[in-house]
């Protein structure tokens, strides 16, 4: 019988439905001759199947409360060990015979489905009970044994459940950056029990106030995002032509993503602020009004020359367009740098990969619509049109907004072909593209993940799923406020147990 | 004074630490506590890595160091921001293109630790042979105290609540109790003891993980 | 934090509880075998069959027509506007006798950029070592490419070539792979089940690096050895008894640091590791502090002139004094798009080869051969130096290969007549090896003097083929062979072994 868990359309699908979401002990399990066979490693198959992009889509409409597939979308390796050429792991090698030489879309949810209750890897676990858990169906390295319960007592940690001493120790040393002294700690641990919680959280609020998480902390977590290169920045010291060569000024990317993650502003700006950041001379941030003149009289970057309605927060900054679109006629590395930034996506790693029909249509022709490439480009194009209004490096004009910059670099731009698709959404500009994908599911995760993950000090594993996703779904009811998450993921078990 | 080095814990008996709730003896440390093998361990085993940026605030708060006087390599260079930042767990996004700290420490980090602790232990025991701040029961030009003494004691609990934030067990209070003593038996100086007390404190796993 | 491919807690958990006491040779030789080797079941620890890795990245777009498969003018057919193509006069391209290979001269005009070494000095010297592979990539995003060249786009479980150069050779070595790269060159593999000692050790600072191999030398406040090391056994003494020692004693983290320790950090002292890397002069080291330049110091400066001052040279020397001193087994090292400079004059180029967008020639003259300094630098180096010193063990070249990473091409196109140019990123492209364990004095592939297309060839027989298309993986597979790194869906590459 099929337990397919079937999507509640247009909502969240954060709630984790029914026992099966919950991980069970491990217990051995022997797959019948089609899993034994999948197991012996057929990799490779003579027959004229292809990796198929519309797989991630399909299984996670199919499972819906996967892990993987709340706020995200699967990757082509729960199947694939390679796309390019085509290689399956155990899992797709089952599934080929069920779909193979048939219609993919049309079949592939039902022949998942015919194999949730087999061992596709052979490591004890049946392939439904590894999806819903987060692990690797077609991969036997990929499994995760719950977390036993401690064995016996210990004097100084509770072991069994939330201590708000580490959670608090934890706290000061991640978000005011710096332990908690003696006198401090033993205040702490004097205190009731019941009262502990509340002087965590007002520990913490004070350290989300304070100078080094607003400072230092969030400038950290802006890094992979913002990208600096000193040599064209505001600050370079290489002199060409009797110019500094300052392409874009960073540090307006960092104040805007510093100030919009704090003081319980709502995160969305990251992808909608129409304003820009500057700071103040008692140190703090103030918000300014774009356009933002050029405070160099060159004909190069400085300042936010975009104007106020093109403006999408963090993807429209002048830094950000000049660094990721450079020269590019199709912005695809700008696109692709939004998807991973702030939707939590790498293209580039297969991750969501949300084919757009009739796409890639190769308008700058690059090539990209060759199958192998088409497998990414599919959702990559059309994610990058609405960023081909936009300048890259131009002198002047780095980071402006130009309506005929598509058709004058492309000869076969046409905007009523060349949609743009944010998430299976048509969009209309990047401002659009930016308040679509902020509304979206995958943004509360991506964001919630970051800051959980910065919490925990690692990857989020199938172990911490439930404190994630219950974290991320509390951030609408929070208005999306950055502190007021930090404070869900420190009352987690993930954060708090020893 | 005791000099037999403790090794096994399943051979020791270890304080229990009613402290982490409350009761502490007069000379700072913790009552007994079960024996080894009786404690349960974590299963999570989450910890959390305390990176540059935090050693340098602790260190420095703990020891009252301005963190410029905290280390220096070869005279000129700042160890924690400097020589050593991306093996304590930082990162320069900047100049280097390292757009994220490492996930866990290098085989240098235990290194890079061992130095800065010993340059900084150093200079706030020189410091305080004028202006005691931390070493404050010891006679500094003196040989080390003995380990029944309070001296010995305040200063191991103060190491332990400056640097760590609690107070020690007792069993930890005897490990440390063979510092006062080298190799062959002999009482070392007062001030080799801080510094080495304070260097073995400083760089236990419990400073660098939370 | 990492994105990491899904892993197996079994599997760790499993290793933990492996291989303890499974050392031969004891803790000296094999300090690393406290935990389970999960990688190369052909790992080896015997120097007599270890092989050196040295990446050798060309940041930014370093092109292969720009150096040693250039097309000149009177080569492109008739019919197609050679003006238009990055093809180059005849004058500008040399062919020393003997050499199948050919190389582009100095420019005339190099902008602001400085020349130095130069691709001609560098084919005179070693056309015979030199092999050049075409082949396309599949990204033509920097840190995208950048990671892929490293890790053959993940044909190897998402290990980089370095990662399992060090798992087949290193597992014994206290630094085995050492990486002193940027930005998607300095980004770990994806593999979760890499061997501990494999991983990347990330060094940002060459000429201070050494100082981090030593607990205490050169602090002026450091003990007598025999002072320290009774210190730091009673500090294991205290981890044994604290409440956080005792609660923590499972955690890998806290298992992986302790070990590393009490195993690789005596190691590393013990071998004087402090001494043998010192890049820094006798005159830049106060007297009093017991540190000591390298013995090899002043051979590092022979061949590498900008050791004092110039960060990349500095890598160059680094890289082959941890493997000659057998701390490590591949090593890899990269431009940064921050030029170096020496008092105002800028060495090398902003954005390094990535400069090519505004001055194409320029960048890629200049560029190449500030790379191919380095790699001159190290080819000597190896040449004369018997591995660990040892006569027995040959020379450090003879079990060596340097491969020059690129992140991908640049556009094959100029407006038409015109010396003065930017280029675009493209897929195509090549890259080049050195090693005795290739066919030197080759091109495998060619070029279109068409289009400027560089195409493939046949792995097995190294045969040309223009409907092959050589990648990534290829390429991968191709240093993997030669090293004898075996890794399921390993190309046959056997044509261009020696």
């Amino acid at each position: 019988m099929s337990r397919i868990h079937e999507s509640q359309s247009g909502a969240l699908p954060f709630q984790p439905e029914g026992e099966g979401y919950r991980p069970r002990p491990r217990r051995g399990f022997w797959e019948t001759g089609l899993s034994l066979a999948a197991m012996l490693g057929t990799w490779t198959l003579a027959s004229p199947v292809h990796a198929e992009p519309t797989g991630p889509v399909a299984f996670c409409e199919a499972y819906p409360s996967s892990p993987d597939c709340l706020g995200g979308l699967t990757t082509c390796s729960t199947c694939h060990v390679s796309t390019d050429p085509p290689l399956w792991n155990t899992y797709g090698a089952s599934l080929i015979p069920l779909v193979g030489g048939q219609d993919f879309d049309g079949n592939i949810v039902a022949a998942m489905a015919s194999v949730e209750d087999f061992d596709a890897d052979g490591d004890g676990e049946p392939n439904l009970e590894e999806i819903l858990v987060g692990t690797n169906p077609g991969r036997a390295d990929s499994l995760w044994q719950p977390v036993p319960d401690p064995d016996g007592e210990n004097p100084w940690y509770e072991l069994d459940g939330y201590d708000p001493k580490v959670a608090y120790r934890r706290a000061k040393v991640l978000y005011c950056g710096s332990s908690p002294t003696y006198e401090e700690l033993e205040s702490f641990r004097a205190l009731p029990e019941d009262s502990k919680r509340e002087a965590l959280h007002e520990a913490l609020a004070v350290c989300l106030d304070g100078e080094y998480w607003r400072g230092q902390g969030l400038a950290q977590l802006g890094d992979k995002r913002i990208r600096p290169v000193f040599s064209v920045g505001a600050e370079t010291q290489v002199v060409f032509s009797g110019l500094r060569l300052v392409l874009a000024d960073y540090e307006w990317d960092y104040r805007l993503w510093r100030y919009i993650l704090s003081d319980d502003r709502d995160m969305r700006e990251l992808l909608t602020a129409q304003y820009h950041v500057e700071a103040d001379p008692m140190g703090g941030l103030t918000p300014v009004d774009g356009p933002v003149p050029n405070p160099l009289t060159t004909p190069l970057g400085g300042g936010q020359p975009l104007e106020s309605e093109h403006r999408a927060g963090m993807i429209t900054t002048q830094w950000f367009l000049m660094s990721n679109t450079m020269f590019s006629d199709l912005p695809r590395t700008t696109a692709a740098q939004a998807y991973r930034s702030y939707l939590g996506m790498d293209i580039s790693s297969q991750e969501g990969i949300i084919p757009v029909a009739n796409e890639p249509r190769d308008v700058d022709h690059k090539g990209v619509a060759a199958p192998a490439c088409a497998q990414c480009h599919a959702t990559l194009d059309p994610l990058a049109y609405a960023f081909a209004y936009f300048h890259g490096i131009e002198f002047p004009g780095t980071g402006t907004y130009d309506a005929t910059r598509p058709g004058n670099r492309m000869v076969d731009w046409n905007p009523d072909v060349h949609q743009t698709i944010v998430l299976g959404e048509p969009v209309s500009s990047v401002a659009e593209w930016g308040r679509v994908a902020a509304e979206s599911s995958y943004f509360r995760r991506a964001m919630a993940r970051t800051l959980f993950e910065h919490a925990v000090g690692r990857n989020v594993g199938p172990e911490d799923y439930d404190d994630l996703v219950d974290v991320a779904d509390t951030m609408v009811e929070d208005g999306h406020s950055a502190n007021r998450l930090i404070h869900r993921i420190v009352d987690t078990a993930a954060f708090g147990a020893p | 004074m005791k000099t037999q080095r403790i090794i096994f814990p399943g051979v020791a008996i270890l304080a229990a630490s009613l402290a982490f709730g409350g009761c502490g003896d007069d000379d700072g440390t913790e009552p007994e506590a079960p024996a080894a093998d009786e404690v349960a361990a974590s299963t999570r085993n989450n910890l959390v890595w305390k990176r540059y940026n935090v050693i340098e605030r602790d260190l420095s708060r703990a020891l009252e160091l301005a963190p410029e006087e905290l280390c220096q390599e070869l005279g000129t260079f700042g160890c924690i921001r400097e020589a050593h930042l991306v093996t304590l767990g930082g990162h320069d996004p900047i100049h280097q293109g390292l757009y994220e700290p490492l996930a866990e420490p290098l085989v240098t980090t235990s290194l890079a630790l061992d130095r800065i602790a010993l340059s900084a232990c150093r200079v706030r025991v020189d410091l305080d042979r004028t202006t005691p701040v931390v070493f404050t029961a010891l006679d500094l030009d003196g040989p080390a105290p003995d380990a029944e003494s309070e001296a010995f004691s305040q200063t191991v609990e103060s190491l332990y609540r400056r640097l760590l934030s609690r107070d020690p067990l007792a069993t930890e209070v005897d490990v440390i109790a063979d510092l006062l003593v080298d190799e062959q038996g002999g009482r070392v100086s007062s001030a080799d003891f801080a510094q080495l007390a304070c260097f073995v404190v400083t760089t236990t796993t419990e400073f660098l993980f939370v | 934090m990492h994105h990491s491919t899904r892993f197996s807690r079994r599997g760790w958990m499993a290793g933990l509880g492996g291989t303890l006491g499974a050392a031969a040779g004891g803790l000296w030789l094999n300090p690393r075998r406290v935990f389970a080797d999960e990688g190369d079941p052909n790992a080896t620890t015997d120097p007599a069959e270890r092989r050196l890795l040295f990446v050798v990245c060309a940041t930014g777009g370093a092109s292969i027509i720009d150096s040693f498969l250039p097309v000149a003018i009177d080569e492109v057919p008739s019919g197609v506007d050679a003006g238009s193509l990055n093809a180059y006069p005849t004058d500008l391209i040399t062919q020393p006798t003997g050499s199948n290979i050919r190389g582009v001269l100095p420019v005339p005009d190099t902008n602001f950029l400085t020349p130095g070494y130069s691709i001609a000095e560098f084919l005179g010297a070693h056309y015979a070592d030199l092999t050049v592979v075409a082949h396309d990539v599949t990204s033509v995003n920097h840190q995208v490419a950048q990671k892929r060249a490293l890790t053959g786009a993940g044909i190897d479980r998402g290990r980089t070539i370095a990662e399992a150069v060090a798992a087949r050779y290193g597992l014994d070595l206290p630094l085995a792979n050492c990486n002193m790269a940027t930005e998607g060159y300095v980004t770990p593999g994806d593999d979760a089940s890499l061997p501990v000692a494999a991983r990347s050790e990330i060094i940002a600072d060459p000429r201070m690096y050494a100082m981090s191999t030593h607990g205490s030398r050169g602090q002026l406040a450091a003990p007598a050895t025999d002072v320290l090391a009774r210190a730091r056994r009673i500090r294991e003494g205290l981890e044994e008894v604290s409440p956080f020692g005792l609660t923590y004693r499972d955690a890998p983290l806290r298992q992986r640091y302790l070990n590393t320790r009490s195993e690789i950090s005596p190691q590393l002292e013990a071998m004087d590791a402090i001494t043998k890397l010192m890049l820094l002069p006798s005159d830049a080291i106060p007297q009093n502090l017991g540190v000591s330049p390298s013995p090899l110091g002043d051979a590092m400066r022979t061949v590498l002139p900008g050791v004092d001052r110039d960060n990349w040279h500095q890598q160059g020397a680094l890289a082959f004094l941890l493997s000659y001193y057998g701390l490590s087994c591949a090593s890899t090292i990269s431009l940064r798009f921050d030029p170096s400079f020496d008092g105002d004059a800028i060495v090398g180029a902003p954005l390094a080869f990535d400069f090519s967008h505004q001055s194409h020639r320029a960048a890629q003259n200049v560029m190449w051969g500030r790379v191919l300094q380095v790699v001159d630098g190290l080819v000597r180096l190896l040449k004369e130096y018997d591995y660990l010193g040892d006569p027995a063990l040959g020379k450090m070249w003879d079990r060596s290969l340097i491969y020059v990473a690129s992140d991908f091409g640049r556009d094959k196109v100029r407006p038409a007549g015109n010396d003065g140019f930017g280029t675009g990123h493209h897929l195509n492209n090549g890259s080049v090896l050195l090693s005795p364990l290739l066919r030197g004095n080759q091109v495998f592939g060619g070029v279109d003097p068409a289009t400027l297309l560089t195409y493939g060839f046949d792995g097995r027989t190294g045969e040309a083929d223009p409907n092959v298309t050589i990648r990534e993986g290829e390429v991968y597979s191709v240093i993997a062979q030669a090293l004898d790194v075996d890794f399921p869906g390993r190309r046959d590459m056997s044509g261009l072994l020696a």
